[in-house]
């Protein structure tokens, strides 16, 4: 037996591995490792990160900066699953719905949402209105596609099962197609989430005065380079804990719909 | 009983064209004719893929018919109706898993809009019916097999369905199960007095559970050889010797027909 299948034997390594707590050990050594080789401007080491994250975490901007990108991006997220779901279920549901919508999806899709950025800071301002345009732009498409997919999946039984208990198309449509469509709903508002901070980011380099993508793009400008990866590393905790906890609302909340964490 | 004829079905054929038969017509089933009784419980008896389960979703409304007629209280079928309530094969497709027991049971009388009351206690009588209590708040997951059918009888009976169509309801359960499951369904079409239409091909559950035991031939042109009245009391048992004749008559005619 060799020495890694019997330190996967030891239950505490299991745990951490599958936590990813030896992951992280092993990046942060690495990146220690690299730092030692470059110059701190050029390639800033974990305790340098840390160090000039504690500057920022202590004036304040840190926090400001995740609270503006985040509350961006919880409205536009929202706005977008409130116009995206009906439209999904809608243009799943009917025919003549679909065939004249699913060319303009398919189409617009494959613009991504910073495509948009020049034109919605001329139409919606360079406050934030066309910030969170652009993120229910990003987070339409995912989850119009997913939803007309759960739509599209439905077993036949669940619809015959209905008719026999004497549902009219209708009924049918609330009680039978919009629940078994949830698990695919929720998967595309996870990946709007992802969409959304993606495009976010890209938005607060471009036009934005605040967020944690400005922060990444400025801080090159006062030799920050620490900063840089402090956003950088802020922008993956706080999705990576956002999905987490989306993921948490899906198999308590929504267990019963089949969506499965 | 007798008589008085719940289901007519005369000159009943399903056909279909396809590019292979150059516009010929292909015919699954051809020329059926079957008088059902109120109150009989009738078994379908065929080999896989024989077209019972055609029959069986033309009499449900699921598939269109291509010639003859099929009336239902003197109505023709033209779709699916409250007046004929489905129990599939596979429960987990037709068992809502969002709801519970209880939500499940009752799922036709909300969509008939039956007041709550009236509807807790028609959902309460049948799951004691079928034997459910204890059950009601769980959720399809967390029940067995036979369960979840009971489920889907106890909501047919809840809809107050006349007509009960059961397409190979028990060919998934466990043999143990099944035979609990045969002698359930025989105390609960006593009780209710529900016609009943049974699709199997197994010929042990076919002498134990049907009255009447429709015995269909190979598809394509599938029809009802012959229909067998089986005059046994219940509960059957089958070293009884009028069930083991007939099930030995029965095994004649799959012989024949399937050149054994």
């Amino acid at each position: 037996m060799s020495r890694l299948e019997k330190m996967r034997q030891n239950k505490i390594f299991d745990v951490l591995l599958k936590k990813g707590a030896v992951t992280f050990v092993l990046i942060t050594a690495l990146w220690q490792l690299a730092s030692l080789f470059n110059d701190a401007d050029f390639l800033p080491g974990p305790a340098q990160t840390l160090k000039g994250g504690w500057e920022i975490v202590r004036n304040g901007v840190l926090f400001d900066y995740v609270a503006i990108s985040f509350m961006r991006i919880f409205v536009g997220w929202s706005i977008g699953i409130v116009c995206a779901v009906p439209i999904g279920l809608i243009v799943g549901q009917f025919v003549l719905a679909r065939e004249i919508l699913e060319p303009f999806i398919n189409f617009f899709r494959f613009v991504p949402a910073i495509g948009f950025l020049t034109l919605f800071l001329m139409w919606f301002g360079v406050e934030e209105e066309s910030k969170i345009a652009i993120i229910v732009y990003a987070t339409i498409f995912p989850v119009i596609i997913n939803t007309i997919a759960g739509v599209a999946g439905i077993s036949e039984i669940k619809i015959q099962v209905a008719q026999s208990q004497g549902a009219s198309p209708f009924q049918i449509f609330y009680t039978v197609t919009i629940p078994a469509s949830v698990p695919y709903i929720f998967t595309g508002i996870r990946l709007g989430l992802s969409g959304a901070i993606i495009s976010i980011v890209a938005a607060e380099m471009l036009a934005a005065q605040s967020g944690i993508g400005y922060l990444i793009y400025t801080s090159r400008l006062y030799f920050r380079t620490d900063w840089i990866f402090v956003g950088i590393l802020t922008l993956g905790l706080s999705g990576y804990l956002s999905d987490r906890l989306l993921r948490f609302f899906g198999r308590t909340i929504l267990r019963r719909y089949g969506v499965k964490g | 009983m007798g008589e008085d004829i719940i289901i007519k079905i005369e000159h009943l054929s399903k056909s279909y064209e396809s590019d292979k038969t150059k516009g010929e017509k292909t015919f699954i089933l051809d020329d059926i004719n079957l008088d059902i009784s109120r109150g009989e419980f009738h078994v379908f008896l065929g080999w896989s893929g024989c077209g019972k389960s055609t029959l069986l979703n033309i009499i449900a409304g699921f598939v269109p018919k291509s010639g003859g007629s099929i009336t239902v209280n003197g109505h023709n079928i033209d779709g699916p109706g409250r007046e004929r309530g489905v129990v599939f094969q596979n429960a987990d497709a037709a068992i809502f898993p969002w709801n519970t027991v209880w939500k499940n049971v009752g799922y036709g009388l909300r969509i008939k809009g039956t007041p709550t009351a009236e509807r807790d206690e028609i959902v309460s009588r049948c799951i004691k019916v079928v034997g459910l209590e204890g059950h009601e708040n769980k959720y399809p997951d967390e029940l067995s097999g036979g369960m979840k059918q009971r489920v889907q009888i106890a909501r047919s009976i809840a809809n107050d369905s006349e007509i009960l169509i059961m397409d190979e309801p028990f060919g998934a359960l466990d043999a143990q199960t099944r035979r609990l499951m045969q002698k359930e369904v025989v105390a609960i079409w006593k009780e209710t007095g529900k016609t009943i239409l049974f699709v199997t091909h197994d010929i042990q559950e076919a002498v134990s559970l049907g009255q009447k035991v429709s015995i269909m031939s190979r598809s394509p042109n599938a029809t009802i050889l012959e229909t067998i009245n089986i005059g046994v009391p219940y509960p059957r048992k089958l070293d009884n010797a009028q069930v083991a004749d007939f099930f030995q008559r029965i095994q004649g005619f799959f012989d024949i027909e399937y050149e054994i």
